[in-house]
């Protein structure tokens, strides 16, 4: 039982670390702030969530777990108003963002 | 209420039970609800919702198992764009304005269109969104109404059509 259960955990942790990596990597690969922000903001939280969830699954039913699945939630729910908050001030600060069609043209005249 | 909910909050984050914790708990709730009396009462807008009273408990745990559906898949869509050699990304800016019944229906909708694949919430001014969209297929469960009806089905039991004036731009303009 506990072995299927740590082999369960590690693996859901596993997973969430390949997420968060991606998301990293979206960061250098992305073409401007918008859609970094698209790349920190969705596959983090689901790489937290991934990560959070193995720990659980390791810890069993306890009050830990209930305290991770709260810290669940709270990531789940204050992410979204986090990233809104930076793409908010980038727009309200003037920065233009990138249009793939923009690249498009200049490519076509040169 | 939110007296008797946040003592149980509490104990089952202290876990411990004599009477030294408890009272030291009482003390602890009695100052967050001092500091946070102003911030209840205080209204951010005109048609602010004092309780949720206007909620539909059925719905919302729908929604709600709904939303961590749309989280996951929103991951795995980024994920994909980015480890694929090509990165098949066609950035768009859209406008719309909605038709939801009150600033906390709006609050809702900003944050699922920021947790749906591919969608990010800019800027809310009254009902009128400014969402940025990596892909054309992310746009595709707002420009259809789909998601924006899911908000509504928490507040009302009628529906209607809620996005208005919809506007894709795909260029910067010119002169700005």
């Amino acid at each position: 039982m506990t072995e299927i259960q740590i082999t369960i955990s590690i693996l859901f942790v596993i997973i969430g670390i390949i997420f968060m990596l991606v998301g990293s990597i979206g960061i250098i690969r992305l073409p401007d702030f918008y859609s970094r922000t698209h790349s920190t903001s969705k596959s983090d939280t689901l790489g937290i969530i991934f990560v959070i969830l193995g720990l659980v699954i390791y810890e069993g039913f306890t009050q830990s777990s209930f305290k991770l699945i709260l810290v669940v939630l709270f990531i789940a729910l204050s992410n979204p108003i986090g990233t809104h908050a930076l793409a908010r001030a980038a727009y309200k600060g003037g920065l233009n963002p990138f249009y793939s069609d923009d690249e498009l043209k200049e490519e076509d005249k040169e | 209420m939110s007296f008797i909910s946040l003592m149980i909050f509490w104990v089952i984050m202290s876990g411990f039970f004599t009477v030294t914790h408890i009272s030291m708990g009482v003390v602890t709730v009695a100052g967050v609800m001092y500091v946070n009396y102003k911030l209840k009462t205080h209204r951010f807008f005109d048609d602010d919702m004092d309780d949720l009273s206007e909620l539909r408990f059925f719905r919302a745990a729908y929604y709600v198992g709904w939303m961590i559906v749309q989280i996951i898949l929103a991951g795995l869509h980024v994920v994909l764009i980015i480890i694929r050699p090509k990165m098949p990304i066609h950035t768009t800016m859209i406008t719309f304005r909605v038709d939801l019944p009150s600033a906390h229906a709006r609050m809702i909708l900003g944050n699922s269109i920021s947790l749906t694949p591919g969608t990010l919430t800019i800027d809310i001014t009254g009902d009128q969104f400014i969402v940025h969209a990596i892909d054309d297929k992310s746009f595709d469960s707002i420009s259809s109404d789909k998601m924006p009806r899911q908000v509504l089905k928490l507040f009302e039991k009628e529906e209607h059509q809620v996005v208005k004036d919809l506007q894709i731009i795909t260029k910067t303009e010119k002169g700005s």
